[in-house]
């Protein structure tokens, strides 16, 4: 950045918290000056409108002064960012019309169908809170209330999902349409009969996620148990709620628990007119702009890091993900915090250094693709911040790591590599992804190796959460267990915050791996990461694989299988005939051009979501069922026609 | 500069010069708004005895056909909601006991103060107070009791057919006593939230109650085949839909004494011809430039009225011979409307004339009773009185009725008496209009 940016960043605040511009000290926190987290997140909407620079969650923290803030746009500064485009959104006028799905839910309704690799039942984010001083009689019923003001002031808590791949809202009034409450009242069991029952409602809630194609997106339970404590598990299904949205939830029930008069300000849209208005994003040259630029790189990137394989990935059905878990103490985290201040990163792009060098170690090259979700909540209206919904998208990581370099060289590089990928967010990763898998040819997963970091939003969050509820008692943050499960991954690295620790985990589908790698690589991870209290940890050279790219053997990758070829040529009988027939109109393909019976679905433009509709229009013209796992093996005219006739 | 308001002993002038004309029995005097002044209206009769109340040929159709059975019973949870929202409300400020301990008078003077309620909303805790020592609480609800009472109404809420933003209101009205009392939000941002009126079509045509009512009342109209309709607080326009579809072709003029329903109803009912928009206040003369009308239809409103017979008499001078008055009125003072609408009948701060000027004067209450409002229909001049629903129909529990009255035929023109007593009296004293009515209905807290 060429000019000093306190300034605008006076102006911002001033806007932001309706304060004259010379009330605010470089000296003065965010917080103190009547800042909160939703309000942050809004100054980093400006920041980017006004100086182009994009800032992560992380970057915002509410106790950050004017200076803090301008330390950082300093170091951002590096990346111009398109502004925002110009779309409003609206109220719709049928609030209760179908809406399509977005991108990533797309992708998790589509990895909820059975058939493609590492697919599983459902995708869905788990977490308990443990509660202390609960009054047992009156929390269920504060509880119940609450939740019915919540999904009375969050549409999206009443949406459902629906065979075709759309999505739509319940009226209040509809059957179903308020979530319930499922209590557990073990107060009067032995201690240990109680921690059993505990246990068990855990891993049934891990396994099991709500399915909002049949019930309400989220599934709350209160356990009493003995000594005036108690838990609340919330399980919701990522296909409606992402991982602010779950923020956002909590403090709100909490809210209304905690006071019976309470009444939030109304939201002026939901999630329908989000996703509507951005429908037109396609049309806005901004749009375009972030198009060209990932269109023009994608034949330049790596596959995913290759890491040994236990079993071949098609074989496997991934029921079971096994997280490895270690936590920092306050103190030695906040050691790591300062370290990353002082060498301008911020603590999500240091992780997913460490997580890299780990990956390449354990894959044996230096050059992979990685996922990373994302928030991607566009600033186009002051409610999105306070809206439940699944906003979330994914960004594709294109890493390279040097051979030889300082960690700090290293975590500074990714944070760049990060930040420009995320200046063009307004193309989602799961659309890049899947044209990068047209490319490639292979309808396997293109990047199953995932980074997520909620550093920056668990702040945020905690910060907004109350330390006491009303009849729920106090609730204690830092006693907080979190479990996400998410289809088409093999791998995920996660790190959030409970209160003042820091958490760091490896979660990953365990039949897919060799134990030994996966320790040694979990080791790795949190040995890096743990270093990074001291200089030596940033100053010393990561040694890495000499390979930048893999070799052979098992390991993980998506080129596409080989599969038997089909001759060309015309539709052979009336089955590949109707096959082609569904295919050109589901697809708009021209009626003038002859369709091939050795042509591919994806190839001719078809996505994962219209793969599915095609299977059920078919199926419903009476021919037999084909599943997506059969389909996949062969995806041509000629390919399905034969599975069809397997069938019958 | 605007000149003082006429004193007791102005208005008790006014009133002998009016009883000391020729043809004049009895003259009652209040003030109305005339602008931003005050005016000086009378009511005169004649001093002969009423005309005897005609009966009615046959008994009222029962309305209560189509589910009205619930109604009781929806309306009884509805209620106890309130209560409860109310003890709620009493209790968090250390109030609850100060009905018992203090009586209703005293114990709300305190309620108010501990609740540090605004002058102008200090008759709703008044209310309160009464509610509550009517209602057998004998301690204030618990967290599972209050939240059991509000899931209950918001289960009748959905039988009785109102939409869920209805609830909504309902819920949030019930939750935001405190700061309404303070004055900190106001009732019609909850009612009428994003500018939009969807909550208030809820309230006032989508559901079985107001279903019912707005389909006697347009059957009411058009039974009289008219060719010319005014109607009067015309609103949200949920009982001027029910009659457009019952009558033909009609002149329609569309009233509301705000600009606001106006325009919304410009553009709801543009597709309407004969309809035509208009500005009236029932508190001021009500003097159009217009010809009499066949029917006059005013639904939900004329409670609003500061003196009902005076607002009643300006009616009749509207209708033409052989027209009526199609009335709905409240009858019954809900506590649920204790805890909400009642906030909109608080007089504003800067009113020039806060408060009824007639029996409910000093009352603390908004609504007059069915037999109430037969009688001063009857006083003000008009005939043939016709009331539904039934009391021992269901839907009665609502306490909302339909009053079709025609116009009386015995009525002097007040010109001449206008005339003579400017001759007699101070300008600013001179009646701004004279009524002819049959009788006066005075109380001890009203007569000048």
């Amino acid at each position: 950045m060429t000019v000093e940016p306190e300034p605008q960043l006076r102006r911002i605040w001033a806007d932001i918290l309706d304060l004259p511009e010379h009330d605010i000290s470089p000296g003065d926190s965010f917080l103190s000056l009547g800042g909160d987290s939703v309000l942050a997140v809004r100054t980093a909407a400006l920041v980017r409108r006004r100086l182009g620079v994009v800032l992560a969650m992380s970057d915002i923290p509410v106790h950050h002064t004017l200076a803090d803030l301008a330390a950082v746009v300093r170091e951002r500064g590096a990346v111009r960012a398109a502004d925002v485009p110009d779309l409003t959104v609206a109220r719709r006028d049928d609030p209760l019309a179908p809406f399509p799905l977005l991108p990533l839910q797309q992708g998790y309704f589509v990895g909820q169908q059975d058939g493609w690799e590492l697919s599983y039942e459902s995708a869905h984010h788990y977490a308990d809170l443990g509660l202390t001083g609960v009054d047992g009689d009156e929390a269920a019923e504060a509880l119940r209330d609450a939740l019915h003001r919540l999904a009375a002031h969050q549409p999206a808590l009443r949406a459902r999902i629906l065979p075709d791949g759309s999505q739509r809202i319940l009226d209040l009034d509809a059957p179903g349409a308020i979530p319930s409450l499922t209590v557990h009242d073990w107060r009067a069991l032995d201690p240990e009969e109680a921690v059993r029952e505990l246990a068990g409602l855990r891993a049934a809630m891990r396994a099991h996620g709500p399915d909002p194609a049949t019930g309400p997106g989220i599934d709350l339970r209160l356990s009493l148990l003995p000594g005036g404590r108690g838990r609340l598990h919330s399980s919701m299904s990522l296909l409606l709620v992402d991982g602010w949205s779950s923020g956002v939830f909590h403090r709100d029930l909490f809210a209304f628990a905690a006071d019976w008069n309470a009444v939030l300000a109304p939201l002026d849209i939901d999630f329908g007119d989000y996703v509507t208005a951005v429908q037109r994003l396609p049309e806005t040259p901004q749009w375009q702009a972030d198009h060209d630029w990932w269109w023009q790189r994608l034949d330049t990137f790596p596959q995913p890091p290759a890491l040994p394989l236990a079993a071949e990935p098609d074989a496997v059905r991934a029921d079971v993900m096994r997280s490895l878990e270690t936590r920092l103490a306050p103190e030695r985290w906040a050691r790591v915090q300062e370290r990353c201040r002082a060498h301008g990163v911020t603590p999500s792009a240091a992780a997913l250094a460490a997580y890299a060098v780990a990956l390449a170690r354990t894959a044996g090259h230096r050059r992979f693709l990685l996922n990373s979700l994302q928030l991607n909540r566009l600033p186009l209206h002051p409610d999105v911040h306070r809206m439940v919904g699944a906003f979330s998208s994914t960004v594709l990581l294109p890493v390279e790591l040097p051979e030889r370099a300082s960690f700090a060289v290293l975590a500074r590089d990714l944070q760049a590599l990060t930040g420009e990928a995320l200046a063009h967010n307004l193309v989602s990763g799961v659309e890049v992804s899947r044209e990068l898998a047209r490319r490639w040819g292979t309808t396997r997963p293109v990047a199953p190796v995932v980074f997520q970091s909620t550093l920056g939003v668990d702040a945020a969050m905690g910060s907004a959460v109350p330390e006491e509820a009303g009849p729920l008692g106090r609730i204690d943050l830092a006693d907080h267990r979190q479990e996400l499960r998410t289809p088409q991954v093999a791998m995920e690295g996660r790190l959030y915050e409970a209160r003042d620790e820091l958490v760091i985990v490896l979660s990953l589908v365990e039949e897919l791996f060799h134990a030994a790698d996966v320790e040694r690589l979990f080791a790795t991870f949190t040995t890096l990461v743990r270093s990074l209290e001291t200089p030596e940890g940033w100053e010393s050279t990561c040694d890495l694989p000499v390979a930048l790219d893999p070799d052979g053997g098992l390991r993980l990758g998506a080129r596409p299988r080989a599969t038997t070829g089909q001759d060309g040529g015309p539709p052979r009988d009336e089955v590949e005939q109707a096959v082609a027939d569904c295919w050109r109109e589901l697809l708009g393909l021209p009626e003038r051009d002859r369709l091939d019976r050795a042509a591919e679905f994806f190839a001719l433009g078809g996505d994962s979501l219209v793969a599915i509709r095609m299977l059920a229009r078919l199926a419903r013209a009476g021919l037999p069922q084909v599943t997506p796992r059969a389909f996949l093996a062969a995806p041509t005219v000629a390919g399905l026609a034969a599975a069809i006739r397997a069938k019958r | 500069m605007p000149a003082e308001l006429p004193s007791r002993d102005d208005l008790q002038l006014v009133r002998r010069v009016l009883e000391g004309l020729p043809g004049v029995g009895g003259a009652q005097v209040l003030l109305i708004a005339d602008g931003s002044e005050a005016a000086v209206s009378a009511l005169v009769s004649d001093g002969r005895p009423p005309p005897e109340p005609s009966i009615p040929t046959s008994p009222p159709a029962r309305l209560g056909a189509g589910g009205a059975h619930v109604v009781p019973g929806c309306l009884a949870a509805m209620d106890r909601a309130a209560v409860m929202a109310i003890a709620h409300t009493l209790h968090t400020v250390g109030s609850f006991c100060d009905v018992v301990e203090e009586g209703v008078e005293e114990g709300a003077e305190k309620a108010a103060d501990a609740l540090g309620a605004v002058p102008r909303h200090r008759w709703i805790v008044r209310r309160w107070l009464a509610a509550l020592a009517s209602e057998n609480l004998p301690v204030p609800p618990s967290r599972p009791e209050l939240a059991r009472a509000m899931r209950d109404l918001d289960a009748a809420r959905q039988e009785l057919g109102y939409p869920a933003g209805m609830g909504r209101f309902f819920q949030a009205a019930l939750r935001s006593l405190p700061r309404l009392v303070r004055d900190e939000i106001t009732l019609q941002s909850l009612l009428f939230a994003g500018g939009g009126t969807s909550t208030a079509q809820g309230n006032y045509r989508d559901n079985l109650i107001s279903r019912h009512l707005n389909r006697a009342a347009a059957e009411a109209v058009a039974a009289r085949a008219p060719a010319r309709v005014l109607e009067i607080g015309a609103g949200v326009g949920a009982t001027t839909e029910a009659v457009l579809a019952a009558v033909g072709e009609v002149d329609y003029l569309f009233t509301d004494v705000s600009a606001f329903f106006l325009d919304a109803a410009r553009e709801r009912f543009a597709r309407h011809p004969g309809l035509r928009y208009a500005c009236l206040d029932i508190n001021a003369p009500m003097a159009l430039d217009e010809r009499p009308f066949d029917v006059v239809l005013a639904a939900n409103v004329l409670h609003n009225a500061r003196h009902a017979g005076r607002t009643l008499a300006a009616i009749r001078e509207l209708l033409a011979p052989g027209g009526a008055l199609v009335l709905i009125e409240s009858c019954v003072e809900h506590h649920l409307v204790s805890a909400s609408m009642h906030f909109l009948m608080s007089p504003r701060a800067d009113a020039l004339l806060p408060g009824f000027a007639d029996v409910r004067q000093g009352q603390d209450r908004v609504f007059l009773d069915r037999a109430e409002w037969t009688r001063q229909l009857a006083a003000a001049g008009y005939r043939d009185v016709r009331v539904e629903p039934a009391p021992d129909d269901p839907l009665a529990a609502a306490g909302q009725y339909v009053f079709t009255a025609a116009r009386g035929e015995r009525h002097p023109d007040p010109a001449p008496l206008l005339s003579k007593a400017a001759e007699a009296l101070p300008p600013h004293l001179a009646p701004r209009e004279i009524h002819t009515v049959d009788a006066l209905i005075t109380d001890r807290s009203h007569r000048p």
